[in-house]
């Protein structure tokens, strides 16, 4: 967005044209990082309605030299996410995670999770926070630098992690393409395991 | 966003760079990963509902903001009110020290021989119409527009003007004044800011009893009052900022 640094000052002072480019330019990016977490329509209009509204509060906390807007407004709606499976946690089990948003899912989406025992084990053992670095790269095309600012980590700790995790990936997964959808497919999985043990 | 696999391979070799020799088998499996990207669309009429709350949101904020604080809505009237009752009241308005002495017993003679100008004074203070005006002023108080312009006015004792105590207008305004069959007693052009006591000439008589209407409405740029080209200002509620007067 050009001139955003002029953009969110002027929404700052309640010029809704301002809010308006602002949500206008960031709706689709948000929906669909809160999307890759739940997968569900229904839910994740909620959380971005929820992020959207909560960033309209606490735009005036907002200082350009504490960061970029856009990790401050991804951050905000990663932590809905968060608050989202914590107050999930007494009253969905783990086992219960992929019937979360099951009406609006793809056959091909729900024969895929029939299989998912298979890679069950090996979902276990790659951590969320790296499947949420590959999907911010891969997906959202994200630099590092902005990832690094939205995990709160370091550039270089982020780069590092993304190659560890596509080494894992090629070592498990070689060249099976079905296996790696399989993977995709079960993404909530280890996400909401991620997020429970916030 | 379609990502840019090169840039991303290139990335991890320099991170592994033992993976170089597998170059081609790592940019198909990033490719592979990033051709498994679900097909993630916002439905449009949730787009368009939201966008539509957030923008009465800001709208609302920032009306609530323009609001003048609680404590200043309690004390302005209550300020103005005294101001008035300064300007009103001559100062000389004293009333006479109470007579002492054998005064007590032949009060008439001695307030009408010493000071008759007084006395005059106190008739006029005693005046219907004067009395009128000061109750009114007490609660003519206005309550602010969303942006912030009000103002207070009653008609002078002898009606032969309108007095505006206090004006704040955010930009040029007329200040209407119109009888009950809408004719227009005055129009006058107030500039942008804070203005106080301005007296208001009426060219044609005012009828006691009678109820008047003040009312503002911004220019239109041209300096002359048109009722359908001025528009009102209105206050919070989105009613016009107006107030009655009654001579």
């Amino acid at each position: 967005m050009e001139n955003e640094a002029d953009i969110v000052l002027r929404a700052q002072a309640g010029d809704s044209e301002a809010v308006g480019l602002i949500y206008d330019h960031y709706l689709d990016p948000i929906y669909r990082f809160i999307y890759y977490k739940v997968f569900s329509r229904e839910v994740a209009e909620d959380l971005t309605s929820d992020t959207f509204f909560k960033a309209l509060r606490q735009i005036g906390s907002y200082h350009a030299g504490r960061g970029r807007f856009n990790s401050w407004l991804y951050r905000i709606a990663r932590n809905t996410v968060v608050d989202y499976y914590r107050t999930k946690k007494e009253t969905v089990s783990v086992d219960d995670i992929f019937d979360l948003g099951q009406d609006d899912r793809t056959p091909e989406q729900i024969d895929t999770l029939a299989s998912l025992a298979r890679v069950e084990e090996y979902l276990k053992t790659l951590p969320a926070r790296q499947r949420e670095i590959i999907t911010l790269r891969v997906w959202e095309g994200k630099s590092f630098a902005e990832i690094a600012d939205l995990l709160d980590g370091t550039e270089a700790s982020m780069k590092m992690a993304f190659s560890r995790s596509i080494r894992e990936l090629r070592k498990v997964c070689g060249d099976s393409a079905p296996l790696m959808l399989l993977i995709l497919a079960a993404l909530p999985f280890p996400i909401y395991s991620y997020y429970m043990h916030i | 966003m379609k990502p840019d696999i090169d840039l991303i391979v290139k990335d991890i070799l320099a991170e592994d760079p033992e993976l170089g020799l597998e170059a081609d088998s790592l940019r198909a499996l990033v490719a592979e990963l990033a051709e498994k990207q679900p097909a993630v669309t916002v439905d449009a009429a949730f787009r368009t509902e939201l966008r539509t709350k957030l923008l009465y949101e800001v709208q609302t904020r920032k009306e609530k903001r323009s609001r003048l604080p609680w404590w200043l809505i309690y004390t302005v009237p209550v300020g103005v009110t005294a101001l008035l009752l300064l300007v009103v009241q001559p100062p000389h308005a004293v009333v006479p020290p109470a007579p002492t002495g054998g005064d007590l017993y032949d009060t008439t003679p001695t307030m009408m021989d010493s000071d008759g100008a007084a006395s005059k004074r106190s008739v006029e203070m005693a005046d219907p119409a004067m009395s009128t005006s000061v109750a009114e002023d007490a609660v003519m108080y206005q309550a602010p527009a969303a942006s912030n312009d009000f103002f207070t006015a009653a008609f002078t004792p002898d009606r032969s003007a309108v007095r505006v105590a206090y004006v704040s207008v955010s930009a040029s305004a007329f200040i209407r004044i119109a009888g009950p069959q809408g004719d227009v007693l005055v129009s006058d052009l107030l500039l942008p800011g804070e203005q106080t006591d301005l007296v208001l000439p009426l060219a044609t008589p005012v009828a006691p009893g009678t109820t008047y209407t003040a009312t503002l409405h911004y220019d239109n740029g041209d300096g002359v009052f048109t009722a359908a080209d001025d528009a009102p200002a209105l206050d919070a509620a989105g009613m016009p900022v107006s107030m009655t007067l009654v001579p």
